[in-house]
């Protein structure tokens, strides 16, 4: 189309667009006269128009800002924060982003928070906040997410959290279309008041419970996150103050943050007055109030109408069929004037307890079971153990299968909801137990067993506790770490290979770690000192000693595995007091029939990872190499085992020289595995090998119990 | 930073080509942070003010004192031809992923998901060849478009940044959109 021509078309098609309906053709036809093809582009451009409404009307600048934005997220993935490697997002908010993150230094998975950079303006102000989110994180509660250590990068700054496998309470209440049960909603609320009880003790206030900063594990377990952070968000003067900088955004941008927060703000917050813990009932109240309910009891079309809802009304009468009581409870949290609240959480925890008796539901406080236990599960599970020791093991091992089915059915669909996020998402560290087992030999299983303390894999223990490991020079420690690593791999089923002087390094750095923890947990790692480990170990060794004898896999695996995973808190307070365990994958638990209140079970978990390893090991051979690759893979899933021991497999035939595999041989080939896979298990069998050497040799390190393999597990299975 | 950007800019309506290659990359930085900002601050409930993010960028990168006006409209002009770009290459990587080109497809969070359904709704390279055709046709009124539609710019402001009167943008604008809608209806 030529310039006079498009000059042409565009006079008559904005003449055109001044006139309606018939007018319009009209108007077009005599412009056009003669000049058919005219006609015809003016017509279908007027058509086009038509149709066009709207279309281009919402700018593409939005999507651009958030593609820019993104892209900034992205690029943070697989990049070093101090000494967390970055590895995804976990969700963003207000309140900044969470990344998953590995910290290369310890060797754990934690959450990293990057703080908005607004909130880094106000150092005094940052300080306060570090000092409170230590302070709660000291307390060293359960119910409290514990805070590993804040800083800044790049001007942000960033809060190392624990890492917890599992969904806020706004997901979860999002998620599911049922209302939660009567008893998972008193049992989270309960568990907050404990957390916030314990905060309160020690002076600090949370200011800012809501849904977004309660997380409920798989294990019915809640983490209450964010002390001290609410000092750090926009207070109730940034709907009055805005930034100098560019005014109408923030103060957009204020009300926002306030419009997530507010609903749960206490009617003396929303005032600006002084706040206190009775701040935390209200919030905690309204909490309730909508776990019940499913809807927040104030809300309103803008801030000022729900401030004014806040300040003014009364909540929407109760819908759902709850006890009177309970709805009483649920009220007196939301008194408007604060001396009518329970005057303390432990006064709400009390009365939510009372509730729950009232209930009737004995076993709902029965605490670390998953919220979504079945009764008849339960008095089913109840039954088992109340059985004899052989056969409750029978029992289990035979009802595993059936578990599986039963449970899909039975879950509800709280649970079963929240079970399917974990498969999109989250790892799921699965299950726990610890235990003891003597050395079984896998290579020569029909070998009679020696006497106890002979299968000790340190015969010479009682020299070797003649000399401390901590009074040993370098050199002393490395030789001695070589020989004990030689007898790991003998009791995986290796012949005497010998330990490359690099391997033993690496391995010898674990011990020396391990070694540090001995009488005092350093704050920032792991809360056990080496002798709680041994002593939680040697607890539940005769339970695990039992199953991986049947099995026939080496006991060893089924001693330092659950071990070395001692920084996975996912059951820390189970009944059976178990923080070591085994984690599976949440598919492979489940393939394996373990349910998820069975998580933290010892009993269902110990035949179950016995089972586990003798699967793998059925497929890759029983020889040490193999052993310890199933090891390295041991919590990838089974799926993701198998891939990662073929893709070894490969580069074992391509590689003749490594005919004979050994742990190195992974760590040679590191490179070449995906980077999860990589970052998880370049520590994970030497670590396995530095528990084996410390637990075999505890007189060396100051233990005061036999080694571990030692004890003798035949006739003290449960 | 104010007075290299500002410097930059007066040289470029001066003629320099060489600004230009310079100021880009400034500008797409100051972008790019302002939409984190944007980004973390925002509380998932808001719309986005369209002009807010350039205008900050504009003021943070701009002194306001040593400027002449028709730098703003070349500012605005440079981040609506990043803007088109950075949609434009975000809008390619997707299709390659939905071909399945990276495998390790990540999950899109709930307002990713919000985006890439809308971004169906407009066939983002189909609009940058349409764009480059009416380019040739009709520079002006490709430009409106880029202005409007890419930078969020309203009426007055492109009017501003074009030279020319509010009228005349808004006949290119209603020419503009048919025309495009046409050709991209037209090639599917």
């Amino acid at each position: 189309m030529n310039g006079i021509r498009w000059q042409q078309l565009s006079l008559i098609f904005h003449d055109a667009l001044r006139r309606d309906g018939r007018a319009r053709g009209r108007f077009v036809r005599a412009a056009c006269g003669a000049d058919e093809s005219l006609r015809r582009q003016v017509e279908s451009l007027l058509g086009s128009y038509e149709q066009a409404a709207g279309v281009f009307d919402e700018p593409a600048f939005e999507r651009a800002a958030r593609e820019l934005a993104q892209e900034e997220s992205a690029a943070l993935i697989g990049h070093t924060i101090g000494q967390y490697r970055i590895r995804r997002l976990l969700g963003a908010g207000g309140m900044g982003e969470v990344y998953l993150a590995d910290d290369g230094r310890l060797n754990r998975q934690v959450a990293v928070k990057l703080l908005p950079l607004h909130f880094a303006a106000d150092i005094e102000q940052v300080r306060r906040f570090q000092l409170e989110a230590r302070a709660a994180s000291a307390l060293n509660h359960p119910n409290i997410l514990t805070i590993h250590e804040t800083g800044e990068h790049e001007n942000r700054h960033y809060i190392v959290m624990e890492y917890v496998a599992g969904a806020t309470l706004r997901e979860m209440m999002a998620s599911t279309a049922d209302a939660l049960s009567l008893a998972d909603v008193l049992d989270a609320c309960v568990q907050v008041c404990d957390a916030l009880s314990a905060a309160h003790e020690a002076g600090i206030v949370h200011r800012d419970i809501k849904p977004e900063n309660i997380m409920l594990r798989p294990d019915g377990y809640v983490k209450v996150l964010d002390f001290g952070l609410a000092k750090l968000a926009v207070t109730t003067n940034a709907l009055t103050e805005a930034n100098d900088e560019d005014k109408t955004r923030n103060v957009e941008t204020a009300a926002g943050v306030l419009l997530g927060t507010i609903r749960y703000m206490s009617p003396e917050q929303v005032r600006g007055l002084t706040v206190d813990e009775r701040a935390d009932v209200w919030s905690l109240g309204v909490v309730l109030y909508e776990m019940i309910e499913n809807r927040a009891p104030f809300v309103g079309a803008t801030t000022a109408d729900t401030i004014v809802s806040i300040l003014e009304r009364e909540p929407a009468p109760f819908t759902m069929k709850i006890p009177s009581s309970l709805q009483k409870c649920a009220l007196k949290a939301l008194d408007k004037n604060r001396n009518g609240r329970f005057q303390t959480t432990r006064e709400f925890a009390d009365e939510l307890k009372r509730i729950k008796r009232e209930l009737g539901s004995a076993d709902a406080f029965a605490p670390r079971r998953s919220f979504k236990a079945n009764l008849s599960d339960t008095d089913q599970f109840a039954r088992e153990q109340t059985a004899a020791p052989g056969e409750l093991k029978t029992a289990m091992l035979a009802n595993a299968s059936t578990h599986k089915t039963k449970n899909a059915l039975q879950f509800k669909s709280w649970s079963a909801q929240y079970w399917k996020r974990l498969v999109f998402g989250a790892v799921c560290a699965a299950t726990l137990v610890f235990a003891f087992v003597k050395v079984n030999d896998v290579s020569k299983p029909e070998t009679p067993r020696p006497t106890a303390s002979a299968s000790s894999l340190s015969p010479d223990s009682a020299q070797a506790s003649a000399r401390l490991y901590r009074n040993m020079n370098s050199a002393e420690r490395l030789a001695f770490v070589s020989e004990q690593a030689l007898r790991v791999s003998q009791a995986l089923g290796d012949g005497a290979t010998t330990l490359p002087g690099s391997a033993a390094q690496v391995v010898k750095q674990h011990v020396d770690a391990y070694d540090r923890r001995r009488d005092d947990a350093s704050p920032e790692a792991f809360k056990e000192t080496l002798n709680e480990i041994y002593k939680r170990a040697a607890l539940y060794a005769p339970l695990l000693s039992f199953h991986f004898k049947r099995q026939n896999v080496p006991a060893l695996v089924g001693i330092y595995i659950p071990m070395i995973e001692s920084e996975y808190h996912d059951c820390l307070t189970s009944p059976h007091g178990a923080q070591g365990k085994f984690q599976f994958m949440e598919q492979t638990a489940r393939n394996y029939g373990v349910r998820p209140e069975d998580r933290c079970n010892v009993d269902v978990i110990a035949p179950v990872a016995a089972r586990y390893i003798k699967d793998r090991a059925g497929e890759f051979g029983t020889d040490a190499a193999s052993m310890t690759l199933v090891i390295a893979s041991f919590n990838r899933g089974n799926r993701l085992v198998k891939d990662d021991l073929q893709k070894l497999n490969r580069f074992l035939v391509a590689d003749s020289s490594n005919a004979k595999p050994d742990f190195w041989f992974l760590l040679a080939h590191a490179d070449e595995l995906d980077d999860q896979f990589r970052v998880e298990n370049r520590h994970y069998v030497p670590r396995f090998f530095a528990a084996a050497i410390i637990g075999e040799n505890p007189q060396a390190f100051g233990l005061p119990t036999r080694p571990l393999s030692s004890l003798d597990a035949g006739n003290e299975a449960r | 930073m104010e007075h290299e950007v500002t410097g930059l800019l007066q040289r470029w309506s001066d003629g320099d080509k060489e600004a230009l290659d310079r100021l880009v990359p400034l500008v797409y930085d100051e972008l790019r942070r302002a939409a984190r900002r944007y980004m973390r601050d925002e509380n998932n409930n808001h719309t986005l003010q369209t002009t807010a993010l350039v205008n900050e960028v504009y003021l943070r990168l701009v002194d306001q004192k040593q400027t002449r006006w028709q730098n703003r409209a070349h500012f605005f002009g440079i981040a609506a031809g990043m803007m088109r770009r950075i949609l434009v290459d975000h809008a390619r990587r997707r299709k390659y992923q939905k071909r399945g080109g990276d495998a390790a497809f990540v999950q899109l969070s709930l307002r990713e998901a919000e985006a890439f359904a809308r971004e169906e709704d407009l066939d983002l390279l189909k609009l940058d060849e349409a764009l480059t055709e009416l380019a040739k046709l009709d520079p002006r009124r490709s430009r409106v478009v880029e202005l409007r539609f890419f930078a969020g710019l309203d009426m007055k402001e492109t009017a501003e940044a074009l030279h020319v009167s509010i009228a005349t943008v808004l006949r290119d604008w209603n020419m503009a959109k048919a025309w495009l809608y046409r050709y991209m209806k037209d090639e599917r």
